[in-house]
């Protein structure tokens, strides 16, 4: 069973923009003053961090318990939700549709409530993308436009779900499909007709320190917290 | 004909740009082939060269910590490097070479090799496997840092012409000698030198 961070339930808090961070290697200057670099990452991965989390109601310090103890340690990959709310375009219709994981569970929230999560139907993969993909066709079959910068999720049958953001929109067909380059190149193959997540997009990912998420409890009753996430495979 | 014979001027000049997007691959040769690139999650990988199977999937979980420096070998001239695997990433091939089966690793034959990428993410340049040796010596390397356990294993892999044993040349005793030579006595005296010692001449 995967479970969740909620970034919802924690707001408001302070948030470092997911980022895609990856390996380069430098030579450092040459004669003709260039600095050649390397990058060997093959596309990144996405990191992102939360700090300042205000744990001001019992509820919130337990929630805060919770989700560390069911990351265990770091040994169990969590889903991140990611802050895409301003952000994401409008969706028209679609409905609540519920997160499963794997093996068929539902992914539960804080709380052992199940998380019902908006997977926004009326947006597909058209035409489906192979392997490390970085252009693909999105089908938005009624809401706003999509923007460069926008961030939608896939949940891939062996990755988990996994995050990407699109770079540039090469073409508008007029009828609601896009076609956009990513980042980072696909995890997984999609399919014709996939659903893409755009309301709720989010990360299997873990903690980059899973020693240093304790939060910091004053007077016995308040506190605040904080936490990196890398992503994992 | 070197290894970048059959890439395309459009590879080339990538590979000779100032932005490289390069992928690192590594291939050993056990059963079932273990096949690992520095890069993160899956990739497809030809056929050709040290790669028998056309599109093999090459995966970048975390197992490879870094690929070592390796040499033009010239002149019959051998090298040894290592290799760092994440000692927790517990695949089925990883799981072989640090168990008691690391003898199934010795002698299997290890290829690095690259390809580079266009501004896309997308291989534009066939594989190229510029070097190649034997795995030999697994060994299983646990450090503490900051409280947190960080465990590795290091995989030793010599070149073709990597031995063990010392080199045939390397004593000029006289029972060495006599073993190659049966009938030579020219090393008959070297029993009486000591470091330091003084031959005068004539006696």
């Amino acid at each position: 069973m995967t479970y969740l961070f909620d970034t919802a339930y924690f707001a408001p808090a302070k948030i470092k923009d997911p980022w895609l961070s990856g390996r380069v290697i430098e030579s450092g200057q040459t004669v003709s003053n260039i600095m050649p670099v390397v990058k060997t990452d093959g596309g990144g991965l996405w990191r992102v961090g939360f700090s300042s989390i205000s744990l001001r109601t019992r509820e919130r310090v337990l929630a805060w318990r919770a989700w560390i103890n069911n990351h265990d340690g770091g040994a169990a990959p969590i889903i991140v939700r990611f802050p895409e709310l301003r952000q994401a375009p409008t969706i028209s219709g679609g409905s609540e549709v519920d997160l499963v994981a794997l093996d068929g569970s539902l992914i539960t929230a804080l709380d052992g409530s199940t998380i019902s999560t908006g997977s926004t139907p009326g947006v597909v993969c058209h035409g489906g993308a192979a392997l490390r993909a970085t252009t693909i066709r999105i089908t938005v079959s009624a809401g706003s436009v999509l923007l460069p910068g926008q961030r939608f999720s896939a949940l891939h049958a062996v990755m988990n779900k996994r995050c990407y953001e699109i770079g540039q929109v090469l073409d508008d067909d007029g009828a609601g499909t896009y076609q956009v380059t990513i980042r980072p190149p696909l995890r997984e193959a999609l399919s014709d007709g996939e659903t893409l997540d755009f309301r709720d997009p989010g990360c299997l990912m873990r903690a980059v320190d899973p020693e240093a998420v304790a939060a910091d409890i004053d007077l016995l009753r308040f506190g605040g917290a904080g936490v990196d996430f890398i992503e994992t495979f | 004909m070197g290894f970048l014979s059959d890439w395309s001027d459009v590879a080339k000049a990538q590979l000779a740009g100032a932005h490289v997007r390069a992928a690192l691959l590594m291939r050993v040769r056990t059963e079932p082939i273990m096949r690992m690139w520095g890069g993160v999650g899956y990739v497809e990988v030809p056929a050709g060269g040290a790669e028998t199977d056309d599109g093999a999937i090459y995966s970048g979980m975390g197992e490879l910590l870094g690929l070592p420096v390796v040499s033009q070998l010239l002149n019959g001239a051998s090298e040894r490097i290592t290799f760092s695997l994440a000692g927790t990433v517990v695949t089925g091939e990883l799981a072989a070479i640090a168990s008691t089966s690391a003898a199934d690793v010795r002698g299997a034959a290890v290829s690095i090799g690259f390809f580079v990428m266009d501004d896309d993410w997308q291989r534009i340049s066939p594989v190229a496997w510029p070097w190649r040796g034997l795995a030999d010596m697994v060994s299983v390397d646990r450090a503490t840092d900051q409280g947190r356990i960080i465990r590795t294993i290091s995989l030793s892999v010599g070149s073709l012409f990597t031995g063990r044993k010392r080199p045939d040349t390397g004593y000029w005793s006289d029972p060495d000698q006599r073993r190659r030579s049966p009938t030579d006595t020219f090393c008959d005296r070297v029993k009486t030198y000591e470091q330091g010692t003084t031959k005068v001449w004539p006696e």
